[in-house]
């Protein structure tokens, strides 16, 4: 399986994890939406030593797990993409923050720390936009982009993208197929053919984009209505999620809420 | 029903300059007959269907399609009679979902929700693809996205259907399928086709395209049964007709092998 | 060059998401599509190709490594500026969200550092100039190269600076421009040749698709100088948003260190401490709490490992047993 197997592969994956019936799934996917750009911007904002109080937010990950019925192990091969960057500018920090915190009768260094606190925010944030997507169609997520008044351009966009995307990829897996078949000792296109092989692929990709919006022309398109928009309106149901993850994730931001529970038991 | 009605008279039409693609072409076709449209690649059938929406103003001569001539101001209106299948469903199908995709016309028209509703479960009923309604385009097969393809054309109520290789890239189960709805389907259609099977079973009437003109306008079982004529053209025999005529003629071909 | 979120400070990614939704609405009034609907299907599609396209391996010669294409001086030369614009962000938005390439936070950033520079300065200040009088094959390649290097430089330079104004790193900033500025001028000079031969084979066969093609030269107010003064505007605004961002950073490192063991005995001296120690006492919301068993810092770390413990342990039985009742109730009903 080539790169572009793989990716429309994850597209379906994805899409078919988010039609499911679960009670997540069914929460409006604008309260989804804002609930995890909240998340994600409470876990970056954690000072950087601050451990403990980064680790409390993993509830909200892990209860959206549960409830929404998916596969923890999934998710976390997407962490093979990101964690690279973030471990680059992670790693140093044991090397250069050369601060000593004592731990009992030991000192450790504050860089791992700081480290530890940046790859967690890496891994939370991740598994944050994992489980929007998990459980929210794109055209779900456009109905609340298009709430949040992003331009019509923008959204009809992405739609238009998302659509043609599987359609290319396709493409992109069979002539990568064909090329390997016939120059099995090439790991990638070969430099003679790096115009005509791409070329070749965006002039029938300009010739479709043609007959679409032929189609479209023949189907009274006139330029002004496009996609229907899913706009559901929000219910009380939704209103109460997204106010109960709002208060909890405060709670963990601005409380040291594993260090007092912890202490209960000591 | 409207009288439905195309009449094509001198029409040339070239993409570039000086390299004419059709050369003073001329036919006309009315009521609700399946006409099919054969000729080599590259002669120009696509070409022609499309001239006949108005996706080329830039044509000599004249088109009327129900008494209209394809013009810029009567495009609306000829646009909401006549429907054009592609030769690729996936040109067509740029809705992320069936249901809406099916819709997508009779929303532009300005439809009420009830009415494109309507349209839209009766589209899907005709091509038998009621169950595929809430599917993503996608994750559709081939011959799945054909059948809604068609439902999205028909949404509109078209008097006349225009289809560019309706059964290419189709199962024989499909393609079997796909013929059925032909039959039943009541408008004017003309079929452009290289599945002379696919004609022979479909069409009373046959147009043979050659150097840019309907060469040969008649009933197909007598052009798709001229083997002579079709070779000179560049096609072959349907291959239902290919072993009755050789054994009527008692000769064995040995060149498939 | 995605950047995570993990990367990024809340106030730097809202500053980034403030610039790129300016360059975004002005770019969705430039291109009208009311009056020229037939981009809106040209931008979708090129947008899935650019996608699709970057999964294509293209082999490095001489180097055992493969190649990409790049997305945004591609989209300039196909689009021109604002359209090109609109479908990276179309591209970007997909790659954040289904794959992870790059966060939803850092999105603002991407758009930035991609799609803005690759489209505007690639098309306004290198394509557009160089391909003033005619396009030509050697013109193409020296522009895509400039353009890749160029936009791919700026692009860089910007993550190191976002990185630096969210205060992530440990890394000195020098020492990040100069891991990234060289990295990203081989991956330019790379994509700038296969996005180069990628154009050049569009030229030969079809080249009325290129922007700026002969006949439909843009006449737009917008020349070479007031470009040059926006995008010296927008590095203004930028530099100001950030470092505004950077300044006002609570960095309550000393008030967590202090949480976690209990005691100020740090080595650590100098006046990033003391102000840092300011800002403890501002910002701490409990600076006087004793937790009980906490005297020590092994007590500290024992009784957040415990806590978190007895946290998760309420949150998945408390999930466990919601999914128990509402089975259960289901049945009921059914």
């Amino acid at each position: 399986m080539n790169r572009a197997e793989g990716a429309a592969r994850e597209i379906s994956r994805l899409d078919m994890l988010a039609r499911r019936d679960q009670r997540v799934n069914r929460i409006h996917p604008l309260v989804k939406f804002l609930l995890t750009v909240g998340y994600i911007a409470a876990v970056v904002s954690f000072p950087k030593y601050d451990v403990f109080g980064l680790l409390g937010m993993m509830v909200y990950p892990i209860a959206t797990f549960l409830l929404g019925e998916l596969s923890v192990r999934d998710a976390f091969r997407r962490l093979r993409v990101v964690l690279p960057l973030v471990c680059v500018a992670g790693l140093f920090n044991p090397l250069l923050d050369q601060n000593r915190v004592r731990l009992g009768d030991v000192w450790i260094s504050a860089g791992v720390l700081s480290m530890l606190t940046l790859m967690g925010k890496g891994v939370f944030s991740l598994l944050a936009s994992y489980l929007l997507i998990a459980t929210t169609t794109a055209e779900a997520l456009c109905g609340a982009l298009s709430m949040l008044r992003l331009p019509e351009a923008v959204i009809t966009q992405f739609l238009l993208t998302f659509r043609y995307i599987t359609v290319l990829l396709e493409e992109v897996g069979r002539m990568t197929q064909a090329y390997a078949l016939r120059a099995p000792r090439q790991k990638g296109v070969h430099r003679k053919v790096w115009g005509p092989f791409a070329g070749q692929l965006l002039l029938r990709s300009m010739d479709r984009a043609n007959e679409v919006y032929e189609s479209m022309l023949l189907r009274g398109f006139s330029g002004k209505r496009f996609y229907q928009r899913q706009r559901t309106p929000l219910c009380g149901r939704d209103l109460a999620y997204g106010a109960f993850w709002l208060a909890l994730f405060a709670l963990f931001r601005f409380f040291p809420v594993l260090l007092l529970v912890g202490g209960i038991f000591l | 029903m409207r009288e439905a009605e195309i009449a094509v008279e001198g029409v040339s039409f070239g993409y570039e300059k000086g390299r004419k693609i059709l050369k003073e072409l001329s036919f006309q076709a009315s009521g609700t007959e399946n006409i099919g449209l054969i000729g080599e690649n590259g002669v120009g059938k696509s070409t022609l269907l499309k001239l006949l929406v108005g996706l080329y103003p830039e044509f000599t001569g004249t088109i009327r399609i129900g008494g209209m001539p394809v013009e810029k101001k009567n495009l609306a209106k000829i646009r909401s009679q006549i429907g054009y299948v592609f030769q690729d469903s996936d040109s067509q199908l740029f809705c992320a979902s069936v249901d809406e995709d099916v819709a997508f016309a009779p929303r532009n028209y300005g439809l009420p929700e009830a009415e494109v509703e309507r349209r839209v479960e009766r589209a899907l009923a005709m091509t038998g693809t009621l169950h595929l309604r809430d599917r993503k385009n996608y994750s559709l097969s081939g011959g799945e996205k054909k059948l809604v393809a068609i439902a999205g054309i028909l949404s509109m109520s078209p008097d006349i259907l225009l289809m560019d290789e309706p059964s290419a890239a189709l199962d024989p189960k499909n393609r079997r399928r796909l013929i059925g709805i032909l039959h039943e389907l009541p408008q004017l259609k003309i079929i452009a086709s290289h599945d002379m099977d696919l004609i022979l079973d479909t069409c009373s009437r046959t147009l043979l395209m050659a150097d840019g003109r309907i060469v040969r306008d008649g009933a197909t079982e007598e052009i798709l049964r001229d083997g002579e004529l079709l070779e000179a053209h560049g096609l072959e025999l349907p291959l239902r007709l290919q072993g009755q005529i050789e054994i009527m003629s008692g000769k064995m071909r040995t060149d498939i092998l | 060059m995605h950047m995570a979120d993990a990367l990024v400070a809340p106030a730097v990614a809202a500053a980034m998401y403030a610039c790129s939704a300016v360059a975004a609405g002005y770019s969705v009034k430039r291109v009208r599509l009311e009056e020229d609907a037939k981009k809106i299907p040209v931008m979708g599609v090129m947008g899935a190709f650019v996608f699709a396209a970057q999964m294509i391996n293209f082999t490095i010669p001489g180097t055992g490594s493969s190649g990409h294409l790049c997305g945004g001086m591609l989209l300039s030369a196909l689009l021109g500026p604002y359209a090109g614009f609109l479908a990276m962000i179309g591209v970007l938005l997909i790659q954040c969200l289904l794959f992870a390439d790059g966060g939803l936070l850092a999105l603002g950033c991407n758009i930035w550092n991609m799609a803005f520079y690759g489209c505007f300065v690639g098309a306004l200040l290198i394509w557009r100039p160089v391909m003033r009088k005619g396009i030509t094959r050697a013109r193409i390649v020296g522009a895509s190269v400039a353009g890749c290097v160029l936009t791919l430089q700026m692009g860089a330079f910007s993550v190191a600076l976002e990185t630096l104004a969210s205060g992530v790193t440990e890394l000195p900033f020098e020492a990040f421009v100069a891991v990234m500025q060289p990295i990203h001028l081989a991956i330019g000079l790379v994509e700038g040749l296969i996005t180069a031969a990628v154009l050049v084979f569009v030229h030969e066969a079809r080249p009325e698709l290129l922007f700026c093609a002969a006949g439909e030269r843009e006449t737009g107010r917008f020349s070479y100088r007031n470009t040059l003064a926006v995008l010296a505007a927008a590095a203004a605004v930028t530099g100001g948003l950030l470092s505004l961002a950077a300044s006002s950073l609570p960095d309550g490192l000393e008030w967590s260190i202090e949480r976690l063991t209990g005691s100020e005995e740090l080595t650590a001296s100098g006046s990033v401490y003391e102000t840092a120690e300011s800002v403890r006492t501002a910002t701490a919301l409990l600076p006087d709490y004793a937790f009980r068993g906490s005297e020590t810092a092994l007590g500290t770390t024992v009784s957040g490992l415990v806590g978190g413990l007895a946290v998760v342990c309420v949150c998945v039985g408390a999930c466990l047993l919601f999914r128990f009742f509402k089975r259960g109730s289901g049945h009921e009903q059914g």
